[in-house]
């Protein structure tokens, strides 16, 4: 709480003239800090917020009679000008502004009858903050739980992620990240726990799902992780119930698993005589060796079980690719780089030759939030312009306020307020608002952070930790107050520039430049919440392009589903009676799919579109220069008929035929587009042979157009297919064309796979549009959130254009009822007033264009089918809202040709 | 530059310059954090300066010569700390000052509005 205070002190002591705060300034860090530890000791936090309160208001005075002469310059200096107001000033200033409790009291009383004289004032005020720093504090939320508190493990600072890393392959079009960020395959895992010594604990841990069989119910799939021991002690995990693996377990191939405690308590009612059971996963058995405690969690994973997982270096395998992760807390004293060095170290005296091996070590929390931190920061970001758009709102209406209340100021100036002391009291009105706006704010945090969580897209590390606790409260005040000083001196500042004796004489005679100030808060509004707008826009127009996009086939009325194929129950041990046996039974599934009403055709196919499956392979097309070198593309398996079922156009030669699926026939590849004219450049890529798989040398028989499958940004260019019989698998998912309603017709697939086999588990099953659909969560999401802002600005915006416009208006009304009298038509008055507004929001909509068009780059890596720059964006923004701005001008435009000129002129 | 001037053309004494003063009156220098201490006790809590008012308030005393910046003392370990200390011309500002109001309590006791506490 002190770092906070050290972080407003410090602010604030630049309002001190230069010259002052270069002498005293160390000093007074000194002892505030010591102040604050003061009252922290005596009276806890109730008595620092009193000396936060105090010393603002302190800092504030000074600000002010700092800039002002003081008593003694007058009086101990020759020919200076003995000025009873300025000396009755001065003993005022220096008397009576030092705020006390007594006068913050009177002002608070003051503010309050203020506020209750004028609630549409303090409603709007309070309302337009309660957004502002309600939005504010719901993004803060968000990231507080996703980026700044720390991971729930002891020394969280301490565990690494270790990746295998191929620095060569950055920038690879199908690898992407995994280049810098790959997973281990379990040997390769071994190998670097057994030499390693950079890290305490090292273990490996695999995402995976299986097939869980109980008594009595249809088989369920669940997800579970498979890990090694260390995992459990590195990460300080406890259990309710028995104990977490250790290096005893799996010796003698015995299987175990630990249960996570909400599994244990939904699946199996907190029953304690689970433990020691056994249960059948795969049709294996493991036993139950304990009970996790509640909550434990490795971020990035969801786990219902955990089971054991053991081997050494030595195993089969070491050159495959695996899909393990793997974490490491570091050991006393070693850095994040040493252990890097070390692993990659190891990698490189791998005996097996896989290529150029290198590591990746980074810290795991941060890890965790890479892919989300640029667009939480942005929208922190986007959440802060809001919040200066709002504090902008509340400070043009408290300066349009202030030129009403300019002759009761002066009046009170007269009779003996400072303009210290007024300043206080301003500053006091808009702590007053900043507080009431903080409370609002709050709620709206309340209700906003979980509506952020809620409505999230899948992949957000530790979201559903999110709430609004002490530390974002704490960050909701702070930026109350910060907001409170940021619009309360603007007025404040005015008034102290204003002839106050001048002001008690007419009732206009500085209220111009007032309003000029207040135009120029309006403008700098407008121009914020054209940056967001522009934002919101620009975002909104990537997701419909994506929406837009097509795929490359025709992704309506499509259904893919994938199965558990039943492996175990086909190890006879006679290898040619199971696979008859394994085929008969995937064929009994395709023809009950079949069967299913609307169905038209049913396929097999190894990665269906958008299903998050892919299978790369590096491949060496005939004549290609470096045969051990070839093009990576993506690799699918699938049935004959499939092109001309999914759409996808066949550009030369032929699809498969049923023929093709002889498993012994000759090898066949259909190559896309993108690979022919990568590998055959102005030839024909039919006839030409294609090896992969390493040496399984293929003849091309067909070109087909490429599609997108992965995401809709990206089309995959390099593919190529070949026959499901020829590697498909048994277990390969089926894509399902109906005709009408593919999301009506998932029920009736369900059934007819359950009316071959109740016990075969559907891992997934979705219509293709879903798939597609779900890929846009992301961009839908951020989209939306900024368009929220967006419009808030907006209307804020526009409200403090309405203000001004009004404002102006009222204070011009003699001058209005003058017009009219001499002659000028109403239709010429309402121009004048609207040209007015308009003009204002055109100033404010260039600033921001300007602006959004040059710090437009921070979005660029989120916009998709639509520049930064765009062209139509800019416009409908350029023109939209000066029109809202002339709307929001009809009001006080009606109010001035209404203007009775008899009465105006007689006001005077 | 410190002017040196008749200690009348210094009052009346506001009231956070005169608390000032009196924190500095037993002749020890000190740095601001000792004096709001000071002002606190001497007050009973009534008075506790902010560091903004204490700051402004002593640089304006200083500048006038009623204050002067000493180092600080050898006891002290943190010797970047700025210490104070009353000059001749403070000394006789707070006596004049102190007269003047022990003056104006007379005269209000002698009018009876100041009674003595019970």
């Amino acid at each position: 709480m002190g770092r906070w205070g050290r972080v407003w002190y410090d602010w604030a002591l630049h309002l001190l003239p230069e010259e002052h705060r270069r002498t005293v300034a160390d000093d007074m860090r000194h002892d505030f800090d010591r102040a604050q530890a003061d009252a922290m000791d005596r009276g806890g936090r109730p008595a620092l917020t009193r000396l936060w309160i105090r010393e603002l208001f302190g800092l504030l005075g000074a600000a002010f009679r700092a800039r002002r002469p003081d008593a003694w310059s007058r009086r101990t200096e020759p020919g200076s000008p003995n000025d009873a107001r300025a000396r009755y000033t001065h003993a005022d200033s220096t008397l009576r502004h030092r705020p006390t409790m007594d006068t913050i009291a009177s002002d608070l009383r003051f503010a309050a009858r203020t506020f209750v004289r004028r609630p549409g004032l303090l409603l709007l005020a309070v309302l337009t903050l309660s957004l502002g720093i309600g939005a504010s504090t719901a993004m803060f939320s968000v990231i507080n739980a996703v980026l700044l508190r720390p991971l729930d493990f002891p020394e969280p600072e301490q565990i690494q992620a270790v990746y295998p890393a191929w620095p060569d392959l950055v920038g690879h079009p199908t690898l992407g990240d995994l280049a810098l960020r790959g997973t281990w395959s379990w040997p390769e895992l071994w190998l670097v726990a057994e030499q390693q010594d950079v890290f305490e604990r090292f273990a490996g841990y695999a995402p995976t799902s299986l097939t869980l069989f109980q008594d009595g119910g249809r088989p369920e799939r669940v997800r579970a992780v498979a890990t090694s021991w260390e995992l459990f002690p590195m990460l300080g995990a406890s259990t309710r119930l028995g104990r977490t693996f250790d290096q005893t377990d799996g010796v003698d191939g015995d299987r175990s698993v630990l249960l996570s405690y909400d599994s244990w308590t939904d699946r199996f009612g907190s029953d304690p005589s689970v433990l020691g059971s056994a249960l059948n996963f795969n049709e294996r058995s493991y036993t139950v060796l304990g009970v996790l405690e509640e909550g434990f969690k490795v971020p990035g994973t969801d786990a219902a079980f955990w089971i054991f997982r053991t081997g050494s270096s030595t195993d089969a395998g070491l050159g495959n690719h695996g899909s393990t992760r793997a974490l490491g807390r570091l050991a006393q004293g070693v850095s994040a780089e040493q252990a890097q060095a070390q692993v990659t170290q190891i990698l490189q005296s791998l005996p097996v030759d896989h290529g150029v091996h290198e590591s990746t070590v980074a810290s795991f929390q941060s890890e965790l939030t890479r892919g989300v931190r640029p667009v939480l920061i942005i929208m922190l970001a986007a959440s802060g312009l809001l919040l200066i758009v709002a504090c902008g709102n509340v400070a043009a209406l408290l300066l349009g306020a202030g030129i009403d209340r300019e002759r009761e100021l002066a009046v009170r100036g007269a009779v003996g307020a400072s303009r210290g002391r007024l300043a206080q009291q301003l500053l006091t009105e808009s702590m007053v608002l900043a507080v009431a706006g903080a409370a609002g704010g709050a709620t709206v945090a309340v209700l906003a952070t979980r509506a952020l969580a809620f409505l999230a897209p899948p992949g957000v590390p530790r979201l559903a930790g999110v709430a609004v606790d002490g530390t974002v409260l704490m960050f909701s005040v702070v930026l109350a107050v910060v907001c409170g000083v940021a619009f309360g001196l603007l007025p404040a500042l005015s008034l102290s520039s204003t002839d106050l004796a001048g002001a008690i004489g007419s009732n206009r005679t500085t209220s111009g430049r007032r309003a000029r100030l207040q135009s120029s808060v309006v403008i700098g509004e407008l121009a914020l919440a054209t940056v967001l707008v522009v934002g919101g826009l620009l975002l909104a127009r990537t997701v419909s392009a994506l929406n837009r996009v097509d795929p490359g086939f025709e992704h309506e009325g499509l259904v893919a589903l994938s199965i558990a194929f039943p492996s175990a129950r086909f190890d006879s041990g006679d290898d040619d009676a199971d696979l008859t046996a394994a085929q008969a039974y995937r064929t009994q599934i395709t023809e009950a799919l079949a069967s299913a009403p609307g169905v038209t055709t049913v396929h097999s196919v190894s990665s269906p579109p958008f299903f998050g499956w892919r299978a790369n392979n590096g491949v060496a097309p005939e004549g290609w220069a470096d045969p051990d070198n070839g093009p990576v593309a993506e690799r699918r398996f699938v049935s004959p008929g499939y092109f001309e079922s999914m759409g996808i156009p066949i550009l030369e030669g032929r699809g498969f035929e049923a023929n093709d699926e002889i498993p012994d026939g000759e090898w066949v590849t259909v190559v896309s587009e993108g690979l022919a004219d990568l590998a055959w450049p102005n030839e024909s890529a039919v006839g030409k042979r294609l090896e992969y798989w390493g040496d399984r040398d293929s003849r091309v028989i067909g070109v087909v157009g490429s599609i997108r499958d992965e995401d809709l940004e990206t089309r995959t260019d390099l593919a190529f297919y070949a026959p499901a019989a020829q590697g498909g698998g048994l277990g390969a998912p089926y894509m399902v064309r109906v005709s009408g309603d593919a999301t009506a017709a998932i029920t009736a697939l369900r059934e007819r796979v359950w009316s071959v086999d109740p016990n075969l588990p559907i891992t997934r099953i979705a219509t293709v549009d879903d798939l597609m659909s779900d890929q846009l969560a992301a961009q839908r999401y951020r989209a939306r959130l900024m368009t929220v802002f967006a419009a808030l600005a907006g209307l804020f915006a526009v409200l403090g254009i309405y203000g001004v416009t009004a404002r102006s208006v009222a204070r011009r009304t003699q001058e209005m009822g003058l017009r009219v009298a001499l002659g000028a038509d109403r239709g010429s008055v309402h121009a004048m007033v609207t040209k007015e507004a308009v003009r204002l929001a055109v100033v404010g909509v260039v600033v921001g264009i300007a602006a959004a068009v040059a710090i437009g780059g921070v979005l660029e890596r989120f916009l998709w089918g639509v520049s930064r720059a765009d062209p139509v964006t800019l416009a409908a923004v350029g023109i939209g809202l000066p029109l809202l701005a002339a709307l929001a001008a009809v009001a006080p435009a009606r109010r001035a040709t209404n203007v009775d000129p008899l009465q105006a002129l007689k006001a005077e | 530059m410190p002017v040196s001037h008749p200690a009348a053309d210094f009052l009346p004494l506001p009231h956070l310059p005169f608390h000032v003063l009196l924190a500095l009156a037993d002749g020890e220098p000190r740095h601001g954090w000792a004096v709001i201490k000071r002002i606190d006790e001497m007050t009973e809590g009534g008075t506790c300066p902010s560091t903004g008012s204490l700051y402004l308030a002593m640089g304006r005393l200083e500048d006038r010569g009623l204050l002067e910046r000493v180092d600080p003392p050898a006891e002290e370990q943190d010797t970047r700390r700025k210490f104070y200390r009353l000059t001749a011309l403070g000394g006789r500002v707070l006596d004049a000052e102190s007269r003047r109001l022990g003056a104006l309590v007379d005269v209000a006791r002698a009018s009876r509005l100041l009674r003595p506490e019970r």
